[in-house]
């Protein structure tokens, strides 16, 4: 019997009890073994019954341990990680194209000046939380909060295409901004003075993604230029205004209305940079936006069926 | 018999039987691949130890996680511990959890069910 098996006790007690039936000189079993084996069957399932109960309270355990850490992680990663498609090493980092988008509050050292640290807290909070339920309904990867500013990507950890991520990440920048117009009125009447607005910066381009940090502490996070490209953009933002980086505009221009480019001297970049305003103030909600086109035929036509019917336009059209 | 020291890993808890004060500590985590190779040779040093007529055992198990396994062998261990004190040796017997862990508070409840062992469940302070 191989000692150094967990269960070689009871795999002894099988062995033990099978030799019992295979001995051929003996008719029956006695009184004193079938006792034997009651006793042993009782430890066993009484083993049994402990153990099953204390892998239970493991497994709560680690639910519980693991419903704490995803709020530390954005649902993506977390997914990734948790399906063990994502190995948690050092030095693992990858080149992908990416649409990175920044944002930050104007003035926000001055909206806080004079609140006290929870009210601060408070206001802070529900900022974060309203636009984190937007990233996060976008299928962003929310790589940071940094104070008041937050840095959210796309295309990482799931790919599906440059523009499907270029055109999530300027539609949750427009529901972004709906959203906190809507919120200026709240915040209003909780005694916040001056309406709240944010710079909102976009850009496209190659990044590394992957694990940055050390053996102990790490980061899953992505640098490279487009990064730094993104928050200068932002930084050149006018309140309330959403610019976009020439590569991602080429990305999205089809489908969302933006100005001609701007030509913008940016801090860390020798070239000038061309950028554009998203122009739309509103996103369809998903699905509602149509699509007819055939190239051969010479035409491409898209509408927000929320807001034209098929017909409405047949007859638009046809004026 | 020799002090008896096993330094813990990432997977493997701190075991140290000391003869000389009569004490046997478990710390750390207990995970790892088969929990034999950290019992069994703990296992054969305590019958060592039962075999020098040593007549008091006494028994610090400070344990911040351990699996399935391993509460199986510590089982095992009280087993142990409960038929030396069967043998007329004295056996005290401290099991520890941590502060809010309710869970491991009932394992050991759980484990030492029917024992009559000379034993109390405390809260780490450490």
């Amino acid at each position: 019997m191989d000692k150094s098996d967990v269960f070689w006790q009871e795999k002894q007690l099988l062995e033990k009890s099978k030799q019992v039936l295979q001995d051929p000189t003996k008719t029956e079993v006695s009184l004193a073994e079938y006792q034997e084996l009651l006793s042993s069957y009782a430890d066993v399932l009484k083993q049994v019954i402990q153990l099953t109960r204390f892998s239970d309270r493991n497994d709560k355990r680690m639910r519980l341990l693991t419903d704490k850490l995803r709020r530390y992680v954005s649902p993506p990663l977390f997914q990734k990680i948790t399906s063990g498609k994502e190995t948690v090493e050092i030095n693992k980092t990858k080149r992908v194209r990416l649409s990175i988008f920044f944002s930050d509050i104007v003035n926000f050292s001055w909206h806080s000046r004079d609140m006290e640290g929870e009210a601060l807290s408070d206001f802070l909070n529900s900022y974060l939380e309203e636009m984190t339920h937007i990233a996060n309904k976008y299928g962003g990867t929310l790589d940071k909060y940094i104070g008041d500013a937050i840095m959210v990507f796309f295309g990482d950890p799931v790919f599906v295409s440059d523009q499907d991520h270029a055109l999530r990440c300027v539609k949750m920048a427009i529901a972004m901004r709906k959203r906190l117009r809507e919120l200026h009125r709240h915040w209003y009447e909780l005694g916040y003075q001056k309406p709240l607005f944010v710079r909102m910066g976009i850009a496209t381009g190659h990044v590394s993604v992957g694990n940055f940090g050390s053996s102990e502490r790490l980061d899953y996070t992505i640098i490279g230029t487009p990064v730094n490209l993104a928050a200068r953009i932002q930084s050149m933002a006018a309140e309330d205004q959403i610019l976009i980086s020439h590569p991602t505009w080429a990305l999205v221009k089809d489908c969302i209305p933006c100005s001609d480019a701007i030509s913008m001297k940016l801090k860390g970049f020798d070239n000038e940079q061309l950028v554009h305003e998203v122009l739309l103030d509103e996103v369809a909600p998903e699905g509602e936006l149509k699509c007819i086109e055939n190239p051969d035929l010479g035409y491409s036509l898209k509408w927000d069926n929320s807001k034209l019917s098929l017909e409405e336009l047949i007859k638009l059209l046809s004026e | 018999m020799d002090k008896y020291e096993v330094m813990a890993t990432k997977t493997t808890p701190y075991i140290l039987l000391d003869p000389q004060s009569g004490e046997l500590l478990l710390a750390g985590e207990s995970w790892p691949e088969n929990a034999m190779d950290v019992f069994h040779p703990l296992f054969e040093k305590l019958d060592e130890y039962f075999a020098l007529d040593k007549e008091q055992l006494r028994v610090e198990v400070k344990l911040d996680y351990h699996n399935t396994s391993s509460q199986k062998l510590m089982r095992e261990l009280i087993f142990r511990l409960q038929h030396a004190k069967d043998s007329d040796k004295t056996v005290i017997l401290n099991l520890y959890y941590l502060d809010g862990d309710t869970d491991m508070m009932e394992d050991w409840e759980e484990l030492m069910d029917d024992m009559s062992l000379n034993y109390q469940i405390l809260k780490r302070t450490d």
